[in-house]
């Protein structure tokens, strides 16, 4: 069971290596987030374009004037998540629902990040999971990445079931 | 040089050709989750936030909202803070 009923409401219930993992991933996305918050669209790096989309197809002008009003905000609000989530994380912390919710956005950014440097395509999900499961995985550069992809990728989905519940 | 007749008309143009969100495919959300978005921003119901989803998963977008271009770019930027790839653009239908 992932998450437990409480007085108060829900705790999480991972083993501490998976929860030191997912926080150690959490303070490297939030560096990176802080990082893009600086960034010119055109210093951005590649990995991160996915956390700061355009807004407007083909049309350079308008999209400079979106990034302009809302850049720094979508940033905030990835941090904002990011720090709500790692508070989660601590061991034996009684959240709500909508802290939950909050969670979920900051496991989904993570897994947007890994899954762009780990460039996954559609159908790539049922490889991964095999990958997961090959004897030769250790021959595999990024199979340590893509153990935790799959992992978090768990995670978000049974947090979405918990909300659904 | 402008008439208010050509302004008038201009106005009205605009309002009949709102501006549309549309939501695209990406091959990392999964399914779950953007359904759970599209039922959290726009309060539609599970049926309709699936059906949306899978218009997004198997013709590769769907359109999620729409209205003044205002209106639909704060839809933009609430999604793109939940993750979705998501653009705006005027109705063309």
């Amino acid at each position: 069971m992932t998450f437990e009923q409480v007085d108060g409401g829900l705790r999480l219930a991972i083993d501490d290596h998976s929860r030191k993992v997912v926080v150690h991933l959490l303070g490297e996305l939030r560096g990176e987030v802080q990082e893009a918050k600086a960034a010119t669209p055109s210093d951005l790096a590649a990995h991160m374009k996915r956390l700061f989309p355009s807004a407007y197809h083909g049309d350079e002008r308008l999209n400079d004037e979106y990034r302009r009003l809302t850049h720094g905000d979508i940033a905030d609000s990835h941090l904002a998540a990011i720090d709500d989530a790692v508070a989660l994380l601590a061991p034996d912390r009684v959240f709500t629902t909508s802290e939950l919710e909050r969670f979920v956005r900051a496991i989904n950014a993570m897994r947007l990040v890994l899954g762009t440097l780990l460039d996954v395509s559609e159908g790539d999900h049922d490889d991964l999971e095999t990958d997961e499961e090959d004897d030769d995985q250790h021959e595999d550069p990024v199979a340590a990445q893509r153990q935790v992809y799959t992992y978090l990728g768990w995670l978000l989905h049974t947090s979405l079931d918990r909300l659904n519940t | 040089m402008s008439t208010t007749t050509d302004i008038a008309r201009d106005v009205s143009v605009d309002i009949d050709r709102p501006w549309v969100v549309i939501v695209w495919n990406d091959p990392i959300n999964l399914m779950s989750y953007v359904t759970w978005v599209f039922q959290k921003l726009f309060g539609y119901n599970l049926e309709k936030a699936t059906a949306l989803m899978m218009d997004v998963h198997e013709k590769g977008r769907a359109v999620v909202s729409n209205g003044t271009r205002e209106r639909a770019e704060v839809d933009v930027q609430r999604l793109h803070e939940h993750g979705l790839w998501a653009t705006m653009q005027r109705d063309d239908a």
